[in-house]
């Protein structure tokens, strides 16, 4: 009761305080409090003292009025402080929790910055997630709900770095904040990003979410939601019904996960898009789907269109037939089924006739490219044909997708003998537009660029013979040296030693010599360190190139680390700074 | 011999970017000369700056616990990338020669040498004569910037707080500098505390939505009411201070800090408020922008091993010389200190210490904790009303509770300790640290039975309930961190 007189007194005293305490004389609602509080204040003297307080400030000026106010407001607190409630009552249930496994603590300087990073918005941010990542330093559980909320980042990449890399570390603790931050008709980025980690995380309990995103999702969601739907036979009908949608990347979605559903519907819709004007959105589908009536359905479709074609004669209805074909020769790309493979051969036969193609945009070459690179791709049979076949391709390109096809199917020594002569020719290398000179360029640039391209040796082609070093240095080209090279070869060696000292001679800046080193450091020449190390010091003034040319300090022998350590106080700032980082990459190298 | 290595360099380092460019400059072999001297207690050498002459950097571990590091580059960095360098190139394994100490060196250390022990002297000693004058002087100027104070707060109360507006906290802003000016640095950021509620998250001023004020209203009125309380007290205690020249700073309670009184360890060693050989563990931390005082704010949460008081280290940056003090981290080691200073203050008074040791933490020094904790929070409760009740009391303590179990009612995650009784947690007023209520339902089930809760509590004006915010749970194995 008397506590209750107390909170009035409060709520009074806080409401002329805002409204400023000028008021506070005379106001009869705080006056109106006195009795009660004085009877109180008979049992319990605290309250005669409230009751005292607020006649002052009832009975005051408005000269006494704030300090009066001010009295009573400090007596006040002070005891409601002393009432705080606590406590709670009702059941205690258990925490449910997911066990996230072995969590870590990083430490609060580290950890400040992450936080801010996935809070805040401004530049820079990418790195420390990066950096982050890579400490593996979300494995601490403060991170965990900053992460869950950087799926928003309205900076896409981070916004996918953490739905892809991060959010997954904590499994399905975070299902529950997922779900309930999920919008269906959001069509920001983090929703789709949701809908796809909670089907990651929990498939079958992501189901319901999955259905009504299909029927009430915004575009982007939905297109999500088909990919989640996928391989199960029971989702088929949504599919159907997503095939019709407007938008075009939900048409899209639906065909790519129709392509992997066995069914005459699916195939039906797929077949419809093919012979209409979605047979660009569908290339992909059409080519994953395995299904045999399918398969049948687009080879009778080029077939016809192959037929019509060449019976076109307007160049501009040829330009676009020869589109359309090429368009469905994709569809076949990567199959090894005996009909695609009959097919393609009977049509790679046919070659001196589509060759005669003229469009006005496209001609026949263009397809006969299109159908080579499905060859290059394709079965065994296919690719043994366009390997022997290489002597009579017309154009460099095809001539390349033989070489890649042969690489692949034959034994290594089979392949130099079928393909060096093209190397070893005798061509004019003034006349650029001479065929082998062009059919040379292409041998060695396929086999030089596997360096630049398939640096995490995705699509590794078997060895190569080793009598290609030495045509290689034969013929002086020291970009496939560097290719080819291999520790102790005495010719190359020798080459390179001489080519060294020429090109030493001759440089302008640190990128005239970086081949020759590079060639030198991969075939473990003796003097691979003495010739990085001249061509710093001869370059030591220009360092435009220097990063390029440090970037091969992590292949040098260890031994290299203090003859380079050396070179550094000689150095300009900047090259000096990144020698330090490669010779730290060098020094971690195993 | 100094036994560092790579890792003493990098928290030693003021910041990551220093550490970056002195292990930089060990690489780029831009030191010209690496000495120690005999008796290997000093490192000193030569670094090739952008000048013509290489700059002279030395690390002074005479005192292990508190190295020196002198360098004449003109770096306020401290200690500068040079020193850090040399560091990294002992640890490093570097080619260092012996040498004579340098004369200037030596005659530093000497200095150095002399300046400690007259420290100790010092703390020995008497305190030396105040001039009386002088001190009557700035109680006078102080007990003016109170009769401001004063005037300021009546004439907040008397316009009424649904009055104020953005111009008028800046123009009480501008008088706020005033007692900056009258040496009442405190009570400067007990009006800042006040303005600020009318700021943004940004520290500007900007008209605020009838919601947003409504929400400050309950916190504005009790900040009013502390406000009033210091012109009181601090009146009452200034003028007994100016009858009574002779009295020192207070030390009962924390009034002479309000005012904004600095203390200097010698006062605190001679009122006897230092510890010998304390052994402190931290148990929270955290780094939080403070808008009123326009200073970052490192704050640790240590319990000393020996009596299980809870105490909070501070560390202040002021936004314009925050590039050079160093921040504070994090710390999940034992710290061994030899003289532990304790300023006034109430529940959890701040320390401060030079020098340190790091030792392993043991799990006997988890159960060591783990006994401090209150079991019966019935009394701890009454004890947090009783302290919360007087107007300058810190609003937040923070206390150890062991309870039985943690769980759910509702919604609200709850602490219940033997006997039942239960307390609240909630994450609501409570921004200095991040979130975390909602990390318990991460932690795993095992740490929910018969633990340490690390918690700061708070009294919510407009609900009227006592809560508490967990800041980490010290299980027999580890101390987990909730919040920095």
């Amino acid at each position: 009761m008397s506590i209750q007189v107390l909170t009035q007194v409060y709520d009074e005293m806080r409401r002329l305080a805002i409204a400023g305490s000028v008021v506070a004389p005379g106001d009869f609602r705080l006056k109106k409090l006195i009795p009660p509080l004085e009877q109180s204040g008979a049992k319990a003297p605290v309250f005669a003292k409230v009751a005292d307080a607020v006649k002052k400030v009832v009975d005051g000026n408005e000269k006494t009025s704030a300090a009066t106010l001010l009295e009573l407001a400090t007596l006040v607190n002070a005891i409601l402080y002393t009432q705080g409630e606590t406590g709670a009552p009702g059941e205690l249930q258990e925490i449910e929790t997911t066990d996230m496994g072995a969590m870590a603590q990083t430490s609060a300087r580290m950890l400040k910055p992450l936080l801010e990073a996935l809070t805040n918005t401004g530049a820079g941010r990418l790195e420390i997630v990066r950096d982050a990542i890579e400490r593996n330093a979300f494995r601490d559980l403060r991170l965990v709900k900053p992460a869950l909320g950087a799926i928003d980042d309205p900076y896409g990449e981070i916004g996918d770095l953490i739905a892809e890399k991060v959010l997954p570390i904590y499994g399905k603790a975070i299902l529950h904040d997922l779900r309930s931050t999920f919008d269906l008709k959001g069509k920001a980025s983090g929703h789709p990003r949701r809908l796809r980690l909670l089907h990651q995380l929990d498939p079958e309990g992501t189901r319901d979410l999955v259905k009504q995103a299909l029927d009430e999702g915004s575009k982007e969601v939905k297109v999500i939601a088909i990919e989640c739907l996928g391989s199960d036979p029971a989702d088929l009908s949504y599919l159907l019904e997503q095939a019709k949608a407007k938008a075009q990347e939900v048409r899209q979605a639906a065909y790519r996960a129709l392509a992997s559903i066995d069914d005459d519907a699916a195939v039906a819709v797929l077949k419809s898009a093919m012979d209409g004007k979605d047979l660009e959105l569908a290339i992909a589908s059409l080519q994953k789907s395995r299904n045999a009536k399918l398969l049948r359905h687009i080879i009778a479709g080029v077939e016809k269109e192959l037929e019509e074609l060449l019976k076109t004669k307007d160049k501009k209805a040829v330009s676009q037939k020869i589109d359309r074909v090429e368009s469905l020769l994709q569809c076949l790309e990567g199959r090894d089924d005996a009909d695609s493979e009959a097919f393609v051969l009977k049509t790679f036969g046919r070659r001196s006739e589509l060759a005669k193609l003229k469009g006005d945009s496209a001609s026949g070459a263009d397809l006969i490219l299109s159908l080579v690179a499905v060859m290059e791709e394709g079965s065994k049979n296919m690719r043994l044909a366009l390997a022997h076949e290489h002597a009579n391709l017309q154009s460099s390109d095809e001539l390349e997708a033989s070489f890649s096809a042969a690489r692949r199917i034959l034994p290594a020594a089979e392949v130099f003998e079928m393909f060096s002569p093209y190397v070893t020719a005798k061509v004019d290398e003034k006349k650029k537009r001479d065929p082998a000179y062009l059919k040379r360029q292409v041998i060695i640039e396929s086999i030089s660029d596997e360096v630049y391209f398939d640096e995490d040796g995705d699509n590794a082609y078997p060895p190569l013979d080793p009598r290609w070093l030495d045509i290689a240095v034969v013929i002086g080209d020291i970009g496939l040296i560097r290719e080819l090279g291999r520790p102790g070869h005495a010719a190359a060696n020798a080459f390179l030693k001489e080519s060294f000292g020429a090109i030493l001679m001759k440089s302008k800046s640190l990128d005239d010599c970086r081949d020759v080193v590079a060639a030198m450091i991969r075939c473990e020449h003796p003097e691979a360190t003495d010739a990085f190390i001249a061509v710093l010091e001869k370059q030591k003034k220009q360092d435009y190139y220097f990063y390029w040319f440090a970037r091969l300090i992590p292949e040098l022998p260890k031994s290299a680390i203090p003859r380079l350590e050396a070179l550094i106080p000689n150095l300009g700032e900047h090259a000096a700074n990144s020698l330090v980082d490669y010779l730290q990459q060098l020094r971690e190298k195993k | 011999m100094i036994a560092i290595d790579e890792a003493y360099v990098d928290s030693a380092a003021p910041n990551a970017d220093a550490a970056k460019n002195g292990r930089g400059l060990v690489l780029k072999g831009k030191f010209l000369k690496l000495h120690a001297s005999e008796d290997g207690t000093l490192l000193f050498g030569e670094c090739q700056g952008s000048g013509k002459e290489p700059y002279r950097c030395s690390s002074d571990f005479a005192r292990p616990e508190a190295p020196t590091h002198r360098c004449n580059c003109p770096s306020r960095q401290f200690p500068c990338k040079h020193c850090v360098g040399l560091m990294y190139a002992f640890a490093l394994k570097k080619n260092f020669t012996t040498a004579p100490i340098p004369e200037d060196l030596a005659s530093k250390r000497e200095k150095l040498q002399a300046r400690v022990e007259k420290k100790k002297d010092d703390a020995e000693k008497p305190p030396k004569q105040v001039n009386k004058d002088a001190l009557a002087k700035k109680i006078k100027a102080q007990l003016d910037g109170i009769d401001i104070l004063e005037r300021l707060t009546n004439d907040c109360v008397r316009l009424g707080i649904g009055n104020m507006n953005a111009k008028l906290a800046r123009e009480m802003e501008g008088q706020a500098k005033q007692l900056g000016n009258a040496y009442l640095p405190g009570a400067q950021n007990a009006l800042h505390a006040y303005t600020t509620l009318f700021s943004g998250n940004d520290g500007k001023y900007a008209e605020q939505t009838a919601a947003q004020r409504e929400r400050v209203y309950s916190e504005a009125l009790d900040q009013l009411s502390r406000l009033h309380a210091l012109v009181k007290q601090g009146r009452a205690y200034l003028q007994r201070r100016l009858e009574d020249p002779d009295l020192k700073p207070e030390t009962e309670s924390s009034i002479a800090a309000w005012l904004g009184h600095a203390w200097h360890l010698t006062e605190l060693k001679a009122v006897g408020l230092v510890e010998a050989d304390a052994e402190l563990v931290q148990l929270a931390f955290n780094s939080h922008d403070d808008i009123a005082r326009q200073e970052y704010v490192d704050t640790g949460v240590w319990m000393a091993l020996a009596n299980g008081k809870i105490r909070l280290t501070q560390n202040f940056r002021p936004y314009k010389a925050a590039k050079f003090i160093k921040s504070d981290d994090s710390f999940s080691q034992v710290a061994q200190v030899k003289e532990l200073c304790v300023y006034p203050g109430d529940v959890n008074p701040r320390i401060r210490w030079e020098g340190m040791l790091p030792r392993p933490l043991e799990p006997k020094d988890l159960e060591r904790i783990r006994t401090f904790g209150k079991p019966d929070f019935a009394a701890i409760v009454k004890e947090v009303k009783g302290h919360l009740k007087g107007p300058l009391s810190d609003k937040m303590p923070i206390y150890a509770l062991n309870f039985k179990r943690l769980g759910k009612v509702g919604d609200q995650f709850v602490a219940e300790d033997a006997k039942g009784e239960r307390l609240v947690m909630t994450d609501v007023g409570m921004s200095e640290e991040p979130p975390s209520v909602n990390l318990l339902s991460l932690l795993p089930k095992a740490s929910f039975a018969d633990n340490t809760l690390i918690a700061r509590f708070r009294h919510d004006l407009d609900t009227r309930k006592l809560q508490i915010k967990p800041l980490s749970i010290v299980t027999p194995s580890s101390v987990i961190r909730l919040t920095l």
